[in-house]
């Protein structure tokens, strides 16, 4: 319990830092299979970056960043003795692509999933 | 609680200036705007199948880049034009008198997002103009060309 | 000691105004591509002429290219009140765009409107 408490009082020193930027700052669920490019949009708001493809197909990337991380200081008196922080940061999004008819066809995740929590900046 | 007390002093008391304390460290609240004129922008009179991109050009003027100097590539191309004002807000919280653990929540969303598309010829093909206040997203205009 | 006393409570209330201006690039490019003409002005001249390289270099289709000269403006307004500090940083740019043929000869120069920035503290609402 002692140990618990303890643990718990420590982590709560090392701070907490969320940025996120567009697609990874939205909360909503992707497009569903046969849904139109009208309904991208209206979900996800206007694509990054939009294209044809050569078989007559288009594609759509919505792209943005999360970061995750902690920082705390040790100061003193105004005088800051030390900063320790980490922030990770990955790119989070969704391509889509719309076949000639203009149905969504395929779905893919961009990047990696949320990113780890840490405050230590040194090692890998 | 309020019986207690800890060397002759209220726990309530206590616990208030503890939390004064606490946050000595500070709340901060702000907020980045980027190219808020993409909201002013006219599109209306844009007509899919008909406008070109020089006159889009030669009306709306070009695409400001966001956020870097070097980010035009991404806003400018042969197929899209795209204008793009974004609106960050930040929560800062240091906690703390002599350890100050740092806390910020920062989200930043396409406010206002304005993307013309354009065929072989540089005709306009799509128009979609899109709104972000709060967690909602508005589409203002979606037009295209007929095939 | 009435009024050392009322200073010293006022002094903490002025505790912090912020002013931060952010410039990035020249803005001057803009003024400076009314030197370019049209049809003669080659893609190798422009350095020169714009005081600066391009930030950006955009290839487009059948060996067009497109050269951004881009600047922007920052203004960031604040003030801190014994716990709370709030502030609003109002950003823009724009640039010039720069359009030449396969040659590299200029054909129309485009520009995106002036950054308009203006100095705001609260950062709620819409």
């Amino acid at each position: 319990m002692r140990v618990g408490l303890f643990l718990a009082v420590l982590a709560l020193c090392a701070g907490c830092i969320s940025e996120r930027m567009g697609y990874a700052a939205l909360d909503v669920e992707p497009p569903r299979p046969g849904a139109t490019y009208h309904d991208a949009v209206t979900t996800l708001g206007n694509p990054m970056t939009v294209h044809d493809l050569p078989d007559g197909s288009t594609e759509a990337v919505w792209v943005g960043t999360a970061t995750c991380g902690g920082a705390f200081e040790i100061s003193f008196w105004g005088v800051r003795l030390l900063r320790l922080g980490n922030t990770e940061t990955v790119t989070q999004g969704r391509r889509l692509v719309f076949d000639a008819a203009g149905r969504l066809t395929a779905s893919w995740p961009v990047g990696e999933g949320d990113p780890p929590w840490g405050v230590v900046p040194f090692g890998r | 609680m309020g019986d207690v007390a800890f060397w002759g002093v209220n726990a309530v008391r206590i616990w208030v200036l503890a939390l004064v304390v606490a946050l000595c460290g500070g709340c901060t609240f702000s907020r980045v705007r980027t190219n808020p004129e993409v909201a002013d922008l006219e599109t209306a009179w844009i007509v899919p199948g008909t406008t070109t991109y020089r006159e889009v050009v030669g009306r709306l003027g070009m695409p400001p880049p966001v956020g870097q100097a070097d980010s035009a590539p991404a806003f400018v191309s042969a197929e899209t034009l795209h204008w793009l004002s974004t609106d960050t807000r930040i929560f800062e919280l240091k906690v703390g008198y002599i350890v100050s653990p740092i806390f910020r929540r920062s989200r930043t969303v396409a406010a206002d997002d304005v993307l013309i598309r354009f065929d072989d010829a540089g005709v306009v093909r799509q128009v979609s103009r899109t709104r972000r206040r709060g967690d909602e997203t508005t589409v203002l205009d979606f037009r295209e060309a007929r095939p | 000691m009435k009024r050392l006393l009322l200073l010293a409570l006022v002094t903490p209330l002025l505790g912090g105004c912020i002013w931060n201006r952010a410039k990035v690039n020249d803005a001057e490019v803009a003024a400076r591509a009314a030197a370019i003409v049209p049809g003669k002005t080659h893609a190798e001249e422009l350095p020169k002429l714009m005081g600066t390289v391009p930030s950006s270099v955009i290839p487009l289709k059948d060996g067009r290219t497109v050269y951004a000269f881009s600047y922007g403006d920052a203004k960031t307004e604040g003030f801190t009140l014994l716990l709370f500090t709030l502030s609003k940083t109002n950003s823009a740019f724009s640039a010039v765009y720069v359009f030449t043929d396969m040659k590299g000869v200029v054909r129309h120069v485009e520009a995106s409107p002036a950054p308009e920035t203006a100095w705001e503290t609260w950062p709620f609402g819409e």
